[in-house]
């Protein structure tokens, strides 16, 4: 169906106002109050009020303007068809006619019916409210102001025919009917019965008390368990105890009976170690005296056999002395002899020697001599030479202390001074008084007439009175300066000879020369000084004198030991005498040493035989002490023990005793041996604790047996074992009907979840076609990412969700802003207009009253797109607006409403506004 | 000389699986109630005295109220009674032989009631009784070990029969039963061919409780009242034996039944639904027109349909109602047949219906768990669809 034309009469502010829309596109535009909102309300109501009837709405469309029923002429579309359609609201005198073009006409009711039909409108016109009313394709119809509002609410009165649109698109999908819903609704309720939302157990559910009787069960069959567990833990702790006591009594008298016997080998063990005790000193005994007896024995055969070793000893010994004696007594007359032989050739050698000293000492006392001599003269010498230089010495000191140096420098100095002179006197001035009228005085001394004078240096002349005259010889200074140096030359030359305190220079030539012939001897006679050892002479002389001396006393001393010498005067006759002497010396040395020898060993061998003979003395007197000793010893023993056949007889006898006594120690060593002394006490400690342990054991029995006897005396109040089979059927029990109760509540909850998803897959299947229209028109306004989600519940359109992208998720509609919420719900009534379309010829107008307030210019221009695509897919878009240039980029046919004029209110004029 | 050989009276049984306690109490009654009948049985056959070979008691420790029916009923039987602990009722420290109240309880209400704790024989007027009482419930050794020795024959009067009183097991022999309270076989095993047979007369046994000859003169009397489901084999119990017995001459044995109560085993296959007639007919004539007085063991396997296995769940709650006890297992399938699949999928008025239930039909295939689960989530909701109250 589309509007193709509409003219309203005195309806409102319109006097008469015509328009023809455009198929697809038509933008009303006119400023506020111009009647654009009046216009289509007018065509709505035409559409949906009947003509008949004096309601509010009737009423409200009465125009306070202009005198005549409101009327509104529509022509439209439907399919191929186009239809008149005039309404004259005049109360209840109310007209309509419906004329098809080319067809039939329609008046009254019937229009009113068939105007129904081709609306598919099933309560045609009954609403008499403007709420009420409104409702009438709320869904096309964007009355102002409520652009924002959630579309999904507007489609209520087309849900049925929405449905079967989508039913339609979606395959034919089946819709839930009533025992559907009345079933699903059961079994969620059901379900919510049994289970809390968690998913546990509802308490107080069948469920749950099958749950609880399971654990009280579990319960009471544990308890009962433990009851007879415990029961059973009596009888085997019982049974038990009661074996350990009759074992522990059997193991108790066997213990004793093993004690008895320990006891009895234990006393018999005591018995035999005394027995062994007093054995053993029996036996000690007696092999001590067997020991003393052997020993006294082998004593007195030693003591025989020492007497004859001795007495056989002392024999030989005896003549072995005298012998030595004898050869001792030679041997001393050998060494007296050797002894007087040597003392004669050490006398000998002593006179030797002695000579040959003297000999020596006279030849030191010959050199001694020739050497004092020697340095006397040389001392002489060098006092003559000595006393020559005094003299040259002397004469040199009396001379002026100058030296060649000395003469030079003077020598400089005079003829520096001759120079100076000569210059000097270069330059003095000779002044001459040639004639005068007065006195001339120069340099203040009156020069008269004819003098002269010689000036060197400045000097004032005056003549007389007036004429006063400065004369500079030299020109200046260099006259002063000369005479300055003549002065000091002559000062340092006359200082000089003063010095050298000789008046002239001549004479120091002299001088020097004189001083160097002087200091030439003296230079010479130290050199010969030096050379005779000026020096050290003195002490050699000394020393030689000395020595001298000492070798007089020597040889002076010397010759009161020797005698008959007669003292050669010559060196070389006392050198012979003395090798003479030396080797007399030498043959006296040589024969003392020889007899030396001699009595050495002459002595050595009477010391040797000395000491053997008081050895042999000595040994003879020992071995006659020990002799004596060992018959002692030996008559002594005999007396004491007896006789030889006594003293055997004797010992016999204790070798006997010894014998007895050990056998009988072995013997019981043996039988003590056998008893196993040492393990006996550890026996007798294991025995007692074997017993301690029995005891401790059998009384612990007893109070075992003592308390489960306690525990099973029953007083038959309750019988365990049936007890226990009681609670294993009741576990049995409740565990089987858990099981069932379970399997149902599970196949009760399988149903519900299956329910749940064929309603939201149906829900699904009937909101797909429509939510991807929805996704169409708002992939112009958001990117090819947007998404609608369409909720149907209990076969309701209960809410639409936009999905901007992936990431963001759904924003249900009533969070969105009011921009957005105006241009999604414009998108839901594009979507259903499509949809509905199919059954109003395959289009439907849809129109926008200032729709789009609060979207940005931005958005309204991208608005213009998703408006398009509507009009694209068959739609009549019909947009009204006070901005018509917002929309100026829809392409639409434009109609602007002007204010109709006042003071001619019969017409509306308007640019394309046409009356009819 | 005459006298009855019974045993495991098991007196005091729990019955722990009978959930009604009224109906356990039935059960466990029936067993106090066999004692009259064989005390009359006894006096008509004109048996001298009653041997019980163990088990008169179900526990060692029996309560009060156990001992007192017993006692009770025990002194209804004017004979003298002898008995020997069994396994389940061994002597011992702490045994309900020992306790203060059933020996008070005998003095009193049973003094006929003769317990033979000891190896050693005890001479009654007719008989010499040989007991091999149990005095715990496994013995390490054969109880009967002391009969093999010669000199306990020696001096014992060679005109009374000797009648050997003993609980366990033959080795020719063990037990084949089953029984969900037994907690474990406890073996006491008996060698008869080392008994000394000329010194013998009889051997009265107990612990199998079938009736059964297991030597020429060795006998298990078996119970009086049935207290299990027979497992199958020769069994034969719920009888009491009269013996008739004379020294050096072989045992004469008359069997007796007594037992009243009905225990049923029955295991059906359930092929189709049809087959659940089958299985009412079968229980029909089984039980009769009888009420509380029989105990069932039912293993069904098969599968069903939904509305056969909700039929089959109420015959089950009517049979469970009628009898002592049903002990049932259950192995039926619930697989929905073709028709009610088709109903619960085919609904095209009922769009999310058909697909719930078509996908609980593709996942109760197979034997997994979440199969068993989706079964029975299928009867829910055929069970819901068809159901007024799910609104």
């Amino acid at each position: 169906m589309k509007i193709l034309s509409a003219t309203v009469r005195n309806y409102r502010i319109h006097r008469e106002c015509s328009i023809s829309f455009d198929d697809a596109r038509t933008l009303i535009g006119g400023l506020n109050e111009t009647g654009k909102s009046t216009l289509v309300e007018a065509i709505h109501r035409a559409l949906f009020l009947k003509s008949k009837g004096t309601s509010a709405l009737h009423k409200a469309m009465v125009s306070t303007l202009y005198a005549g029923h409101p009327e509104v002429e529509l022509v439209f579309a439907v399919g191929d068809n186009e239809y008149m359609l005039r309404k004259r609201f005049s109360g209840q005198n109310g007209t309509t006619q419906l004329t098809q073009y080319g067809g039939d006409t329609w008046q009254g009711d019937e229009a009113e019916e068939q105007l129904a039909t081709l609306l598919g409108n099933e309560d045609a016109g009954g609403r008499t409210t403007v709420s009420r009313i409104n409702e009438h394709w709320a869904h096309l119809w964007v009355w102002q102001g409520v652009s924002g509002d959630d579309p999904s609410e507007h489609a209520a009165s087309q849900q049925s025919q929405l449905f079967q649109q989508l039913q339609d698109s979606g395959g034919s999908v089946a819709m839930q009917s009533e025992l559907d819903g009345k079933v699903a609704a059961f079994f969620a309720r059901t379900r919510d019965e049994i289970f809390v939302r968690a998913g546990g157990a509802r308490a107080g559910s069948e469920l749950d008390n099958a749950g609880t009787e399971f654990q009280l069960a579990q319960a009471a069959h544990a308890g009962a368990e433990e009851r007879l567990g415990k029961l059973q833990q009596a009888i085997t702790d019982f049974e038990a105890a009661k074996n350990t006591i009759e074992r522990t009594e059997i193991n108790r008298k066997e213990l004793r009976e093993q004690q008895a016997a320990l006891s009895d080998t234990m006393s018999q063990a005591e018995e035999l170690k005394r027995t062994e005790q007093d054995q053993t000193v029996a036996a000690e005994g007696a092999a001590e005296r067997v020991t003393t007896l052997k020993g006294i024995e082998t004593s007195i055969s030693g003591l025989g056999n020492s007497v004859a070793a001795a007495k056989k000893s002392l024999g030989p010994k005896q003549g072995k002395k005298e012998n030595a004696e004898r050869g001792l007594s030679g041997a001393r007359t050998q060494a007296s002899d050797a002894v007087h032989a040597y003392e004669e050739a050490l006398t000998k050698t002593r006179t030797v020697r002695l000579r040959r000293d003297f000999a020596s000492a006279y030849i030191a006392l010959l050199e001694k001599d020739t050497r004092n001599q020697e340095l006397e003269a040389r001392s002489e010498r060098v006092q003559a030479i000595q006393k020559k230089s005094e003299e040259h010495r002397n004469q040199l000191a009396q001379l002026p202390a100058v030296d060649q140096e000395g003469l030079d420098a003077i020598r400089d100095v005079e003829n520096r001074l001759a120079q100076a002179t000569a210059a000097l006197n270069a330059m003095a001035a000779e002044i001459e008084v040639v004639s005068a009228d007065g006195p001339v005085l120069v340099g203040g001394d009156e020069l008269d007439v004819g003098g002269s004078r010689t000036v060197s240096e400045s000097t004032d002349i005056q003549v007389g009175e007036s004429l006063r005259l400065r004369l500079y010889p030299g020109g200046g200074d260099s006259l002063s300066e000369a005479r300055d140096q003549v002065g000091t030359l002559q000062g340092q030359l006359q200082q000089s000879l003063d010095a050298y305190g000789v008046d002239s220079i001549a004479r120091i030539a002299e001088v020097v020369a004189l001083r160097g012939d002087l200091q030439t001897k003296l230079d010479t006679a130290e050199t010969t000084l030096e050379e005779l050892g000026a020096d050290e002479l003195r002490e050699a002389c000394t020393e030689a004198k000395t020595e001298l001396t000492a070798a007089q006393s020597d040889v002076s001393r010397r010759q009161e030991q020797v005698t008959g010498v007669d003292l050669p005067s010559k060196m070389v006759e006392a050198k012979a005498w003395r090798e003479e002497e030396d080797a007399a010396l030498q043959t006296a040395e040589s024969d003392e040493a020889g007899l030396k020898a001699t009595r050495d060993s002459a002595q050595d061998l009477v010391t040797g035989l000395d000491s053997e003979l008081r050895d042999l003395a000595e040994t003879i007197i020992e071995e006659r002490q020990a002799l004596t000793g060992f018959e002692a010893q030996f008559k002594l023993l005999v007396d004491s023990h007896g006789d030889d056949e006594a003293r055997r007889n004797a010992l016999e006898d204790a070798e006997k005793t010894q014998t007895d006594t050990e056998a009988a120690l072995t013997q019981t060593c043996a039988a003590l041996g056998a008893l196993q002394p040492d393990l006996l006490e550890a026996d007798r400690q294991r025995l007692e604790r074997a017993l301690e342990e029995e005891q401790r054991q059998q009384q612990e029995a007893q109070t075992t047996r003592a308390v489960s006897q306690t525990i099973l005396r029953s007083d038959g109040t309750e019988d365990p074992v049936a007890a226990r089979a009681q609670t294993d059927a009741r576990l049995a029990s409740a565990q089987g009907d858990l099981d069932a109760v379970s399997r149902k509540a599970k196949a009760i909850a399988l149903i519900d979840e299956l329910f749940q998803q064929e309603q939201r897959a149906l829900a699904d299947r009937f909101s797909r076609p429509l939510a991807e229209k929805v996704s169409g028109y708002l992939q112009t306004l958001f990117g090819s990412d947007a998404q609608a989600v369409v909720a149907f519940e209990d076969n309701a359109l209960t809410g639409i969700q936009l999905v901007r992208s992936a990431q963001d998720g759904a924003f249900p509609f009533e969070d969105l802003s009011g921009g957005t919420r105006e241009q999604v719900a414009a998108a839901v009534r594009l979507a259903i207009a499509e949809l509905l379309a199919a059954d109003h010829g395959g289009t439907l107008p849809v129109i926008f009253d200032d729709a789009f307030v609060y979207s940005d210019p931005e958005r309204v221009h991208v608005l213009q797109r998703m408006l398009d695509l509507g009009a694209t897919r068959g739609l009549q878009i019909i947009v009204l607006t006070c901005n018509p240039s917002d929309y100026a980029a829809l392409g639409a046919s434009q109609v602007n409403l002007t204010p109709e004029p006042t003071q001619d209110r019969t017409t509306a004029r308007s640019a394309g506004i046409s009356e009819r | 000389m005459k006298f009855i050989h019974t045993a495991d009276w098991q007196i005091g049984k729990p019955f722990a699986g009978i959930h009604d306690p009224h109906k356990r109490s039935l059960v466990q009654q029936a067993r106090i109630e066999v004692l009259r009948r064989i005390g009359v049985a006894a006096k008509d056959a004109g048996a001298e005295f009653v041997v019980v070979a163990g088990d008169l008691f179900d526990s060692p420790s029996a309560d009060k109220a156990t001992v007192s029916a017993a006692c009770s009923a025990i002194g209804g039987i004017e004979l003298p009674v002898y008995v020997i602990p069994g396994n389940h009722d061994h002597g011992g420290p702490g045994s309900v032989w020992e306790q203060e109240f059933f020996l008070r309880e005998q003095s009193e209400l049973a003094p006929n009631l003769n317990v033979l704790p000891d190896f050693a024989p005890f001479q009654c007027d007719s008989a010499i009784l040989l007991p091999c009482p149990l005095l715990r419930r496994t013995a390490a050794t054969d109880p009967t070990d002391w009969l093999r020795k010669p000199e306990i024959y020696e001096g014992l009067p060679t005109d009374k029969p000797r009648v050997v009183l003993a609980h366990g097991s033959t080795q020719a022999f063990s037990g084949e039963w089953e029984d969900e309270e037994e907690g474990g076989s406890s073996t006491n095993l008996i060698d008869l061919s080392r008994l000394p047979d000329a010194e013998l007369d009889y051997i009265a046994l107990g612990d199998w409780h079938g009736t059964k000859q297991v030597g020429p003169k060795a006998w298990f009397a078996g119970t009086p009242e049935l207290d299990r489901f027979p497992k199958g084999g020769d069994h034969d119990p719920g009888n009491i034996l009269l013996v008739d017995v004379q020294r050096g001459a072989t045992p004469q044995i008359e069997k007796m039944a007594t037992s009243n109560l009905g225990w049923i085993d029955l295991a059906f296959d359930l092929a189709d639904d049809t087959s659940l007639d089958t299985l009412d007919e079968r229980i029909a004539s089984l039980l009769g027109q009888r009420a509380n007085e029989d105990l069932l063991r039912l293993s069904l396997t098969g599968s069903l349909g939904i509305e056969a296995s909700t039929r089959l769940e109420q015959m089950l709650e009517s049979i469970e109602a009628r009898i002592l006890r049903l002990k049932l297992t259950d192995q039926v399938h619930i697989a929905p047949t073709d028709s009610e699949i088709e109903a619960l999928t085919q609904r095209a008025s009922d769009p999310l219906i058909a697909r719930v239930a078509g996908q609980l039909v593709d996942q109760s295939a197979g034997e997994i768990d979440t199969a068993d689960i989706a079964r029975i989530a299928l009867r829910e909701l055929h069970a819901a669809c068809t159901q007024e109250g799910v609104s």
